[in-house]
């Protein structure tokens, strides 16, 4: 069973087979949590929002044909699902570009502000929020520049520019923060 | 640097820095989900597969009674438009009974008699006439009658015949309200449940 690829696994389970959904939930359960986590900031809301978007998959199970890359249907149907509760809640984090502040506290302001305490956590949660996604795409989920975009509805342009600028303001946060260090 | 070939684009990397983050990213404690929320995710995604199965099982059931509702259908159609069996008198082929040849002289009258006699007296009919409901008065009966049953068991009975939520759905707005904390709703729903499935398996989370 934990040979199988993802694709394999959730068709065994649409058709009834409880042990392929445990090794697929066990495979999944870290990055897809972390994922949501970096996204949300707080660890309750993120806890709601991962059962939640494994009970959307659950129900969509029927509905998975394996020629879709699994992967990218479960990142995108969480993604939907944390889009949708910032849509019903009105955040003070919403996930669409337009409600961010146009400039935010940067990486390396973060850093400082946080005394590198949380370090590249703490770095990577001061990226503006369409940076942050496509870079906890890739970090977490490790899915590549295509589906990124896709899952994320922009082109692949788009979406390795986010992902260039994230990097870029980590690396610099990075080098501030072994600067602090070593002075 | 990139050490995922995917990880270009036109054939070029996304950023040569994406390794340098991504090794720092691994090294970061990596959170994972409560223990709680992986029983919870467990327990609906078997809860889903066991309704499915119960949905399957009574797929047969379903498909039967529609068959046997449309034979029954078909059944009564087909009786309703074939003509009734048409009673005649045996053939007699030119016999003829001549019951008042084949009678012994002297009991002729007394047949006449009781052939013209009604088979109840006049007066016995009568009684029975009288004691039988008259038609004019049936809806005054159907009222009294009505006024005969209390309000508690007509109101019992129009419950009985609201539409009684599916189990599963039912489970799962317990398990909502219990996760909301509304334990006040959540007990009443539950007797309303038990009520309606009194021998449903209930999900152990519900009583955590």
């Amino acid at each position: 069973m934990r040979e199988l690829d993802d694709e394999v696994l959730m068709k065994a389970y649409a058709n009834g087979d409880m042990a392929a959904f445990e090794c697929l939930y066990d495979r999944h359960r870290g990055p897809l949590y972390r994922y949501i986590l970096r996204q949300v900031g707080d660890a309750a809301t993120a806890n709601d929002l991962y059962q939640g978007s494994w009970e959307k998959i659950i129900r969509a199970r029927g509905s998975y044909t394996a020629s879709a890359p699994f992967k990218a249907w479960m990142y995108r149907i969480a993604r939907n699902h944390i889009v949708d509760h910032f849509r019903r809640s009105r955040p003070t984090r919403d996930l669409s570009p337009d409600a961010l502040p146009a400039d935010g506290p940067g990486p390396e302001q973060v850093l400082i502000g946080e005394q590198a305490a949380t370090g590249l956590a703490a770095a990577v949660n001061g990226l503006p929020a369409e940076q942050r996604e496509a870079l906890l795409l890739k970090l977490e989920a490790g899915l590549d520049l295509l589906t990124i975009a896709e899952i994320t509805g922009v082109s692949p342009e788009t979406a390795k520019s986010r992902l260039r600028y994230a990097v870029g303001k980590l690396k610099k946060s990075m080098g501030s923060m072994q600067n602090g260090a070593e002075s | 640097m990139t050490s995922d070939p995917r990880d270009t684009h036109d054939g070029r990397p996304i950023d040569p820095d994406l390794s340098a983050v991504q090794s720092a990213w691994s090294e970061l404690e990596q959170c994972e989900p409560p223990e709680l929320l992986d029983q919870a995710v467990l327990n609906a995604a078997r809860r889903q597969i066991e309704r499915s199965r119960r949905r399957r099982s009574m797929g047969w059931l379903g498909a039967f009674a529609t068959a046997a509702v449309v034979v029954l259908t078909l059944a009564i159609v087909v009786r309703q438009d074939l003509p009734g069996p048409v009673l005649t008198p045996p053939e007699t082929d030119g016999f003829r009974l001549d019951l008042d040849a084949a009678a012994p002289k002297g009991a002729t009258g007394e047949a006449k008699i009781m052939h013209d006699e009604p088979a109840v007296p006049l007066e016995q009919a009568k009684r029975m006439s009288s004691a039988a409901p008259a038609a004019s008065e049936a809806p005054r009966l159907l009222r009294e009658e009505r006024q005969a049953v209390s309000p508690e068991t007509i109101e019992t009975l129009e419950a009985d015949a609201e539409e009684i939520p599916d189990p599963e759905a039912w489970i799962e707005r317990l398990l909502k309200l219990h996760e909301a904390g509304r334990a006040d709703e959540l007990e009443a729903e539950l007797a309303a449940f038990r009520r309606a499935w009194p021998d449903y398996p209930l999900p152990p989370e519900l009583f955590d």
